[in-house]
């Protein structure tokens, strides 16, 4: 038997794990785009794309979806994460660790300001 | 945390395409390659889009995979889930030729949608509560217990404009008054899952998809009109409908959402589920709740009406599975915002099930007004072949067949009516120029004929004798003074018919008559068929193309063919009995039909 405080506290619990399932209000969104495959996967690019996923959700922010891709043929340079905002040109970041997708999406996605250090001409 | 969430269908569709070994053989990879705690298995209801089934949608991609096959899975687990591409062979395809979708909102097929009542269909998982409450489940439930008396929870129902979604449109608030003001300590709410027109399958849909978001406005509707016991009156043959109400049933009297004293509040009320076994009449009001009653499903005449009197001589309030899934939304989201959508005196959306000759044939959801040719060619695709098309079927075995000179009229109630059709609970068959009309008046005439529950005449008569017309007619045995007799006793049937199956039984043959009456008066005049279906007017012939391969002579199971190698065959009329088999195989295309 639950209260219906005990009702509203499961429906904000549940909130981050159907996130990946329903985050759009809009027609548009921002993608990011995570090479994975297996020499992303190598250099941790699996890592990154969970990271992601519980950022994105746990911080609600909607329109926004984490994209798995393949190989993005810069090998070298893995992981590699594209970030598509709408009416933007897209920016392509290099050599992403879990702590830099974190500054990824709170100053790029969040914020508005692509993070120039980690972006492929930095590299 | 789960980092993707495949959803795989677990509708009826689906389910019987094998979609529930995809589920566990995804289960089984996704254990080998140690992924069952960052990949979630999600067994949804029904997505609409059937005949592309199986449909595997994986998250958070939103990847939309069709016709997935058991075989497939290993490429999703391996390309997709864990090397993160795309397995495209497999992405779901609109249109031959084109660049494959993506994700299943941006087709075609769901961006002309407006999905209320089947807005969890294909979304959550319909076993889990918690998904169901993730996606505001309960919350107009909470919201009517907290802030609105009975009486203002039936004024934003009036006020939506919501109609019965069950066939004859009436308006559920006032529905919902006359049992509010029905004086009684005990009351019933009810829910009509019986769903017994041939090729609708929404409510099965819904239930089987969204059960608690019936059980939620069951529970409204009980507060609202101080219903004490509630009961969902569905067919046996809906099993995983059934199971998937009473896992339903179970979570929410464990959650405490029905029941005594639900959510701590001084209101209860509980829900059971009674069987029914798949008569189309026990969905007839008055015929079901005889049924629950434990006895045998035949109408009473009326009044007094279940509002007043119903089961167990009781107030009672029965309502549509799909009337009850508008209701949350109507609560959550406002009167007003219902009243916009769908037209003048057809508040809402509508489901549709689409089927017959058309290319999605599936469950589809749009706004009343909506017309009949943006549901056939631009959310249905079109008819398959490149054939034409010739009528649309509305209202199932109470409806009628509307003719391409109306494909643009806005369907709703009354435009239904007015070109003598009607919604019925929305089943729409799409026929195309290989249908014969007068076939297809009799086929739901049989039907009538067989479901006709014999307790008054004229219906368990008068059909009987019009279907013996029809036959006449399919058989070139009929005159035109029968097609005048055929009317007149359509007429005399629906004026006297005690319940609503005898009243609407002639429809079909009316319908026809009245849009493809020339389709009558060539099987009588000219003793033809011109859709080349009724048999008995049909003969094959061979024409001088013929080879004298001997193949048609091998393949004829009565042995009607005689003829020679190499010389022209002759089929015995007498002894034909138009299988169809000669002319299928002929290489040459030396056989015609007429
Ligand atoms: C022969 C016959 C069969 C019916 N079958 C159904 C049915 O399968 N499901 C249904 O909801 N209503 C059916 N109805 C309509 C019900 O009698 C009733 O009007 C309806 O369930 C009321 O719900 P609503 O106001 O929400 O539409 C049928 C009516 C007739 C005359
Ligand atoms: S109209 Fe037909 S189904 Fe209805 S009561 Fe009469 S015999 Fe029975
Ligand atoms: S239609 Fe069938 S029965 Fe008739 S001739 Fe052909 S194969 Fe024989
Ligand atoms: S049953 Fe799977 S899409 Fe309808």
């Amino acid at each position: 038997m639950k209260s219906i405080a005990d009702i509203q506290a499961i429906r904000d619990n549940m909130a981050k794990h159907i996130f990946i399932r329903d985050n759009k209000d809009d027609h548009v969104e921002t993608r990011i785009i995570v090479g994975m495959d297996d020499c992303g996967i190598a250099a941790g690019a699996d890592k990154v794309f969970d990271a992601l996923i519980e950022d994105v959700a746990s911080r609600g922010i909607k329109n926004t979806r984490v994209y798995r891709s393949g190989c993005m043929g810069r090998c070298d340079l893995e992981p590699t994460v594209e970030v598509c905002v709408p009416g933007q040109p897209k920016v392509t970041y290099v050599k992403v660790d879990v702590a830099k997708a974190a500054e990824i999406v709170d100053k790029h996605i969040v914020g508005g300001n692509p993070v120039k250090a980690y972006t492929a001409d930095n590299a | 945390m789960y980092k993707s969430h495949v959803l795989v269908c677990g509708g009826t569709g689906c389910t019987s395409n094998n979609s529930r070994k995809i589920r566990e053989e995804l289960k089984k990879q996704l254990g080998e390659n140690n992924l069952q705690d960052t990949v979630q298995i999600v067994e949804t209801g029904c997505f609409g889009l059937c005949a592309s089934g199986p449909v595997v949608i994986v998250y958070p991609e939103a990847a939309f995979y069709s016709n997935v096959k058991v075989d497939d899975v290993t490429d999703i687990v391996q390309q997709h889930l864990i090397r993160g591409k795309l397995v495209e062979r497999l992405l779901h395809k609109e249109r031959a030729g084109e660049p494959p979708v993506k994700s299943l909102t941006d087709t075609e097929f769901y961006r002309r949608q407006t999905r209320v009542a089947l807005r969890n269909c294909g979304v959550i998982n319909p076993e889990n509560i918690d998904e169901y409450i993730a996606f505001d489940g309960y919350q107009a439930l909470i919201k009517c217990l907290t802030e609105y008396s009975p009486q203002e929870v039936i004024d934003i129902i009036k006020q939506s404009g919501l109609r019965g979604r069950g066939g004859a449109g009436f308006p559920t608030g006032m529905k919902w008054q006359f049992v509010h003001n029905a004086q009684s300590d005990v009351k019933y709410v009810c829910c009509n899952a019986d769903e017994g027109d041939p090729g609708a399958f929404m409510d099965r849909s819904v239930l089987e998809g969204d059960p608690h978001a019936v059980l939620e406005a069951m529970a409204i509707a009980a507060y609202a009109v101080g219903g004490t016991q509630g009961y969902i009156y569905v067919r046996a043959e809906y099993p995983i409908a059934v199971e998937r109400c009473k896992i339903a049933l179970a979570q929410a009297r464990e959650y405490g959402l029905l029941g005594k004293n639900i959510l701590g509040t001084d209101f209860s009320f509980d829900i059971d589920i009674r069987l029914g076994a798949g008569a189309f009449v026990c969905g007839e009001e008055t015929a079901l709740m005889v049924s629950v009653e434990g006895n045998r499903g035949e109408p009473r005449p009326r009044p007094p009406f279940p509002a007043n009197k119903g089961l167990f001589g009781k107030p009672t309030l029965l309502n549509n599975v799909e009337t009850y899934a508008n209701i949350t939304q109507i609560i959550t989201k406002g009167a007003d915002w219902f009243a916009s959508m769908g037209t003048d005196k057809s508040k809402g959306t509508k489901v549709f099930a689409l089927g017959g000759k058309i290319v999605n044939t599936g469950l589809v959801e749009v706004p009343m007004g909506t017309t009949l040719r943006e549901i056939v060619y631009d959310i249905g695709g079109g008819i398959p072949n490149g054939k034409q098309f010739k009528a649309a079927q509305t209202g199932g075995p109470s409806g009628g067949c509307i003719p391409p000179q109306h494909l643009d009229i806005p369907i709703d109630y009354d435009k239904l009516i007015e070109i003598g059709s009607m919604m019925g609970s929305g089943g729409l068959i799409v026929m195309d120029e290989d249908t014969c009309m007068v076939d297809i008046a009799k086929f739901f005439l049989e039907f009538t004929v067989d479901e006709s529950c014999g307790k008054c005449t004229p219906c368990r008569i008068g059909t009987k004798r019009l279907l013996e017309m029809l036959d006449k007619v399919t058989n070139g045995t009929a005159t035109l003074e029968d097609l005048d007799k055929m009317e007149k006793l359509c007429y005399y049937i629906k004026d006297n018919a005690l319940c609503g199956l005898g009243q609407t039984a002639p429809n079909p043959v009316l319908s026809t008559l009245k849009y493809f009456r020339h389709e009558y008066e060539t099987h009588i005049k000219e003793k033809k068929c011109p859709a080349h279906v009724c048999k008995k007017l049909v003969t094959y012939t061979i024409t001088d193309a013929c080879k004298g391969c001997t193949l048609c002579k091998r393949n004829c199971p009565v042995g009607a063919i005689d003829g020679n190698v190499r010389e022209k065959h002759v089929i015995n009329r007498d002894k034909c009995i138009k299988c169809g088999a000669c002319l299928d195989g002929c290489k040459f295309k030396a056989i015609v039909k007429e």
